[in-house]
C-alpha cells in the first residue's frame, strides 16, 4: 500500500513536500493522491496561500519619527 | 572613510569599524537594518509600541556585543537572532493574559482520513485577500499570528514572513530543520483555518 493513502497522510507531509525534502516515492504518492482529490487540491491552494497573505497583511514601515526616536535612544545610552 | 564609502561598505567592514570605535559606522549599520529588524519585531510582538522598545533593546544589545560577533553567520542573521530573543523576552516579561489557542482551526478529517467540508470551504483561506477588506484582513492576520503558540510564531515569522531559508531559521532558533518545518507547518495549518473562517463568515 502507498504510504500516502488518505488526505490526512498527504496533509501531514505538506510542509516537507513544499520544502523539497521528501523522498521521490513519497512525493509521487502525494502527487497521485492530490491529482485525483478535489478536496486536497483546494487544501493545497489554501495552505500555500497562507505565507503570502499573512506577509502582505502584516507589513509595516518604520516611520521617520520612530527612526529619530531610535537614533536618539541609541546615542543617549551608548555614550 | 567618506559618507559614500560607508554607504557602499559591506556589513562586515562596518562591524569592524564600529568595534574600533567608529560611531558613524555603527549608525550606518542601524540605518541599513532598522526597517527589517522593526518588521520582524512588530510581527513577533504584535504592536508598534512594544516593537519600538524591542528595536531599541536589540540595537543596544548589538552595540554591546559587537566585539563578540565573529562572522560565523551573516551580520543580518546575527541581528535577527538578537531581535528575536529580545522580542520573546519582552513577551514573557509582559505576561499578557493567555490567548485562546487556534487548535479549533486545525483541519478536520473523517474516520477514513478524508478532508471534511466541500472544496469551496476548504479553499476559503486562498481568497482572503479578495474577499476581506484591507483593514479586516490586517486585523485578522495580526490576531492570528499573535494567537500562535510562541515557538510556532517565531518559526513561522522567520521562515514564512521574513522568508529566511529553513536551515537559517534552524540555526537561529537552535533547533534542527525538521523541528522548524514541523512548527511552521502547524502555524500554517492554524492560520489557514483562522483566515478561512473569516472569509466564510464574510460571505
Ligand atoms: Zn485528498
Amino acid at each position: 500500500m502507498s504510504p500516502i493513502s488518505t488526505c490526512r497522510d498527504g496533509t501531514d507531509r505538506l510542509m516537507e513536500y513544499m520544502d523539497g525534502v521528501l523522498d521521490e516515492p513519497l512525493r509521487q504518492a502525494i502527487d497521485a493522491h492530490v491529482a485525483g482529490c478535489a478536496r486536497c487540491q483546494a487544501f493545497v491552494r489554501s495552505y500555500a496561500a497562507v505565507p503570502g497573505v499573512v506577509r502582505d497583511a502584516t507589513r509595516v514601515t518604520l516611520g521617520p519619527e520612530a527612526r529619530d526616536a531610535l537614533r536618539r535612544a541609541l546615542a543617549g545610552r551608548r555614550s | 572613510m567618506s559618507v559614500d564609502g560607508l554607504a557602499a561598505a559591506p556589513d562586515e567592514d562596518l562591524v569592524a569599524r564600529a568595534v574600533a570605535g567608529d560611531e558613524p559606522a555603527f549608525e550606518k549599520l542601524v540605518e541599513r537594518h532598522q526597517q527589517r529588524a522593526y518588521g520582524l519585531a512588530r510581527r513577533l510582538v504584535g504592536n508598534d509600541g512594544d516593537a519600538q522598545d524591542v528595536l531599541q533593546e536589540a540595537f543596544l544589545s548589538v552595540y554591546r556585543k559587537l566585539a563578540g560577533f565573529r562572522g560565523e553567520s551573516r551580520f543580518s542573521t546575527w541581528l535577527f537572532r538578537i531581535v528575536t530573543n529580545a522580542a520573546l523576552m519582552h513577551l514573557r516579561a509582559r505576561a499578557r493574559r493567555p490567548q485562546e489557542p487556534l487548535d479549533a482551526f486545525l483541519p478536520g478529517f473523517d474516520g477514513d482520513g478524508r478532508h471534511l467540508g466541500e472544496p469551496a470551504e476548504i479553499e476559503a483561506a486562498a481568497h482572503a485577500a479578495e474577499r476581506l477588506d484591507r483593514q479586516a484582513l490586517a486585523e485578522r492576520a495580526q490576531q492570528g499570528v499573535a494567537r500562535l503558540p510562541e515557538i510556532y510564531r517565531a518559526a513561522f515569522v522567520l521562515r514564512d514572513l521574513e522568508e529566511m531559508p529553513t536551515a537559517e531559521v534552524a540555526d537561529l532558533l537552535g533547533v534542527g530543520p525538521d523541528v522548524v518545518r514541523q512548527r511552521v507547518h502547524r502555524a500554517r495549518l492554524m492560520l489557514r483555518g483562522y483566515l478561512g473562517d473569516a472569509v466564510e463568515g464574510a460571505r
